[in-house]
């Protein structure tokens, strides 16, 4: 038997990581998908195959399984992705390697992941509740393998990936035959029947130590989720938040933290065990106590004792008077390499692709210091090209900035033979929505501003969702300078230029005909005067338009002014969420609240 | 209770917002998640609110729960359109729309929409369990190795009447698409009667009325006699919607596609236009392994499913009004999924299939307004992999 290249895929993946409450879900399906990869990696090296992506040769150490956050030696597990290549040499059977890697994957899934998290729920769960749980448990693993004889490795490899492609459109499935019927469904996605009791009914100490609401329902995968790790290995996303302003807050207002600690650890709030995090060492327990909206609800959901609105304004409050309270809105930061397909196209033999696999695995370890220790954020997952993580506002365009220099040297590495300009490039998205929007959401932010990102590639997208309802969007690509862009900008609304006067700018931009709507010549000069006039309003400063970045020649045509006018407060309305979440001390005490 | 086919268009004066399975605990706040278009049993509902309000109108009574299971129980959604028109005009054909079928791929820099044939598969493949039968059917070659770009929800008549036809269809500049919005509910501090940011509530919205037009549900419904009221309610939050009745011509099946199975089509491909639920989940019912391919009948023939195209399934749930309780989860196969077939005794199809497939309901669940499909030409490929 001649050898074969095999390709192996796993899902489901982007759907399933999205369907997330709170951050132990996206965290614990993000890392179950890459504890899945790996059960299919190892069993493709025990069954005599030589990986090429992941590059894990025998006896690597990352072969071997990760319950945990950390390895024993304190190391983040390296993430696998969902789809595996494989040399098969002659003499072995490619489809029962693939059977072999299917049956892994499967037995991890339902053996050593989710029968633990039902054993130590059992005091949640509905009575006689075995076939759901094993139908929801058992339908949701997604696999497609594909096998051919290794001839030219390029064209061999396409042709797996077309193959697979073509299969995948096929997403086979069965129908529910064990459903209970008038049951509430899942809180995470709604496709699943739950597989809770009713609230009254339920544990309190499990319900209480995996934050399930008394209105939330979960489904058999999404029980598995929520329960799967240990409860504060996970840094809570307001954390994550407030990571920046906590930091300024350990340094300023040392004392008055100090004595929130010890507030919060005499009343039994949550915490948070990952104090090994930049993020969380400042302050080890569940931010949600710094949010006064949340002060109720932080007191209920974790059965403390207690005015909250009292033991708030005794122990939270005096840190406001230091420092103005924290803007409750973070970024959920996603990043994609650009023309991947078209690099890896290139590669002509296994040996190369290894290499290129290598590479972006130093680019995930790379991503991780990044984000967790360089920015304060909470890194979800890196893996290959892809990056998804939280960061604090004032720390997530630097961020950014930094892992798109990260990639780039990566690609260095990995790409060597390429022209500069045949390279990979990154897109960084940066969707920016409200604290406690669910994780799903924060998520689906971070891919539309992915997305926007994508259009151009090589490029940056900021989408803020404000909770008060609508969202704006601004990008662009990399060679523009985006970060110092909206960094300027931000500065520009602190020093000379109110909110409102750019949102009087958009005003005029609204009134005046779109450009190709506009007949005569005089709409130009009417356009710069209205800007000019509307600028030389704003009280002392005196502003010219050059002094903010405008160019108002009406000799450019209508057009090109409207359209430089539109970029110009788009921009600035993005920087605005910078501007105000700026960390900003207090002066005087008698200010303060 | 007699009852008569009418055709409606329920027109949303102020969007709608079809809430999926989830509840409101999706975040701390509280968040309701909805459909970006209501399920054919969420209209059904709407119609038999409709009818029973009229009917206690009419009465000068108040139906209890049981009345309104059982006086409306007659009442069955058939064929259902999705309708965009320009505002203040008539309905007319070209107003229907429709889901953009799977076998439909965008690419970055084509001019034309590529289309996706299935041929015999290029290489073995494995799935989530071994059948060997369903890993033989047949898969497109995708001959470009970049990523598709996102392919829009709705096609208009013109567009999908074209593809069904086996023409090409142009990649437009601008998407046919509704507009959602997330819409906040405030909360007020009692102490200081200002707003309070953490208790805001939310719920999406899908806006139906644009510069451009407006978009509505167009039915078939069968109803017991009585005048309907001028008013429905639609989805979740009981919003409004104009009713106006709708000519039967719009449910016809268009004569491109007829003209174009005169002219002879070897194969066949069925495009769902709703979700379609079908006793083994992705499998046509009554189709079996037959030595070693799936046989079954559409409109009296044998038949050969060579290739199906069908996206991960929907779930439909529900709210049922009246017992006051959820109902079960059917898992569905979405709007837009392709199935090819070929005749076993290798002829064509011909309009007289075209025509009594158009709009046809196959599966479960038909009463509902469940489970319809479309036919269009297909040109098999015979490959030699």
């Amino acid at each position: 038997m001649t050898a074969h290249l095999l390709l192996v895929t796993l899902g489901p993946v982007q759907d399933f990581i999205a369907q997330a409450r709170r951050t132990r879900d996206l965290w614990y399906g993000s890392y179950l998908l890459s504890e899945l990869g790996r059960a299919a990696a190892r069993a493709l090296v025990d069954g005599g195959a030589k990986l090429v992506f992941p590059s894990l040769a025998t006896g690597d150490p990352q072969l071997v399984t990760c319950l945990a956050p950390l390895r024993d030696d304190n190391t983040p597990p390296q993430n696998i992705a969902n789809k595996l290549l494989a040399e098969v040499p002659e003499g072995i059977e490619p489809q029962q390697l693939a059977k072999a890697a299917r049956k892994a994957v499967a037995d991890c899934w339902r053996d050593q992941v989710a029968a633990p998290v039902k054993r130590k729920c059992s005091g949640l769960l509905a009575q006689n509740i075995d076939p759901v749980w094993n139908e929801q448990i058992d339908s949701f693993l997604e696999f497609a393998a594909s096998w051919l004889p290794l001839g030219g490795y390029a064209a061999t490899r396409r042709q797996l990936e077309q193959a697979v492609a073509g299969r995948k459109l096929l997403r086979d499935f069965d129908p529910w035959t064990q459903g209970r019927g008038n049951v509430p469904k899942s809180s995470l996605d709604g496709a699943r029947e739950s597989v809770l009791l009713p609230p009254r009914q339920r544990a309190i100490d499990n319900a209480g130590r995996y934050r399930i609401a008394d209105g939330e329902q979960l489904d058999a995968v999404g029980l598995v989720k929520r329960a799967g790790g240990e409860p504060d290995q996970f840094v809570p996303v307001v954390n994550v938040t407030l990571a920046s302003w906590l930091s300024r807050a350990s340094q300023v207002a040392s004392t008055e933290l100090a004595a929130l600690e010890t507030a919060c650890r005499n009343a039994g709030v949550s915490r948070v065990a990952r104090t090994d995090l930049p993020c969380v060492s400042p302050f080890a327990f569940d931010g949600s106590v710094l949010l006064q909206s949340r002060w109720r609800s932080v007191f209920d959901e974790q059965g403390l004792q207690g005015d909250p609105e009292a033991w708030g304004r005794r122990h939270v409050r005096p840190l406001f008077r230091k420092l103005d309270e924290p803007y409750p809105y973070v970024a959920c930061l996603v990043a994609d390499g650009d023309r991947m397909g078209r690099a890896i196209d290139s590669l002509g033999s296994a040996d190369a692709h290894r290499a290129f696999s290598k590479a972006l695995a130093g680019f995930a370890d790379a991503a991780r210091k990044v984000v967790e220790q360089q920015h304060r954020g909470a890194l979800v997952y890196a893996g290959g090209d892809d990056v998804l993580a939280f960061v604090s506002l004032p720390e997530a365009l630097a961020c950014s900035d930094a892992l798109r220099t990260a990639f780039e040297s990566a690609m260095d590495t990995a790409c060597g033979s390429l022209a500069p300009d045949k390279r990979p490039t990154l897109s960084v998205g940066l969707g920016i929505g409200h604290v406690m929007e669910s994780m799903g959401d924060l998520l689906t932010l971070g891919r539309q501003a992915e997305r926007e990102a994508k259009r151009d590639r090589n490029a940056l997208a900021v989408l803020v969702d404000k909770r008060s309802g609508g969202s704006r969007v601004w990008h662009a690509q990399w060679s523009t300078h985006p970060v110092r862009k909206l960094n300027e900008a931000a500065m520009l609304l602190r020093d000379r230029i109110p909110a409102r006067k750019v949102y009087e700018i958009a005003s005029i931009l609204r009134r005046l005909p779109k450009p190709d709507d506009a007949s005569g010549d005089g709409w130009p000069r009417v356009l710069a005067l209205d800007v000019k006039r509307s600028l030389s309003r704003i009280e002392g400063a005196d502003l010219r338009p050059e002094g903010v970045g405008l160019s108002l020649d009406p000799n450019t045509g209508y057009a090109a002014l409207y359209a430089q006018i539109e970029a110009w407060v788009a921009r600035l309305l993005i920087a605005r969420t910078f501007e105000r979440a700026a960390i900003r001390e207090r002066r005087s005490p008698e200010g303060a609240a | 209770m007699t009852t008569t086919t009418t055709r409606l268009a329920l027109v949303p004066r102020d969007g709608f917002f079809a809430k999926d399975g989830r509840g409101w605990h999706t975040s701390a706040s509280g968040r309701g998640h909805g459909l970006d278009w209501p399920w054919p049993s969420t209209v059904l509902g709407a119609l038999r609110s409709l009818w029973g309000r009229g009917e206690e109108t009419r009465s000068n009574t108040t139906f209890t729960p049981d009345d309104w299971r059982s006086r409306t129980q007659p009442i069955h959604l058939g064929r259902t359109l999705v309708l965009r028109r320009e505002h203040g005009a008539a309905w007319r054909v070209e107003d229907a729309t429709w889901p953009v079928p799977l076998d439909a791929l965008w690419l970055e820099g084509r001019q034309e929409v590529h289309r996706l044939d299935p041929v015999k598969p290029i290489a073995p493949t494995l799935g989530r369990d071994d059948d060997e039968v369903r890993e033989s059917l047949w898969r497109p070659v995708p001959d470009d190795a970049q990523k598709p770009l996102a392919a829009p929800r709705w096609w208009s008549t013109e567009e999908f009447v074209s593809w069904l036809a086996g023409k090409s269809v142009s990649v437009r500049r601008e998407a046919l698409t509704t507009t959602r919005r997330v819409q906040v509910h405030v909360g007020i501090r009692p102490e200081e009667l200002t707003s309070d940011d953490g208790v805001l509530f939310s719920h999406d919205v899908v806006e139906t009325l644009d510069p451009g037009g407006e978009w509505a549900l167009g039915v078939e419904v069968a109803l017991p006699a009585g005048e309907l009221p001028k008013v429905a309610t639609l989805g979740s939050d009981s919003r409004l919607s104009r009713v106006e009745p709708l000519p039967t011509t719009l449910f016809d099946p268009p004569a491109r596609v007829l003209e174009a199975f005169r002219a002879s089509s070897v194969g066949l491909r069925l495009v769902a236009t709703s979700p379609i639920s079908f006793e083994k989940g992705w499998l046509p019912d009554g189709f079996v392994n037959t030595n070693g391919e799936y046989r079954g009948r559409l409109a009296g023939l044998n038949v050969v499913l060579r290739a199906a195209f069908v996206p991960r399934p929907i779930h439909v749930s529900g709210w049922d009004m009246a017992k006051g309780e959820p109902k079960p989860t059917s898992r569905m196969v979405p709007p837009g999924a392709v199935y090819f077939f070929e005749r076993t005794d290798g002829q064509p199809f011909g309009d007289a299939e075209a025509k009594a497939l158009w709009l046809t309901a196959l599966g479960t669940r038909t009463d509902e307004g469940f489970g319809r499909v479309v036919p269009g030409v297909w040109r098999p490929t015979r490959n030699n992999p």
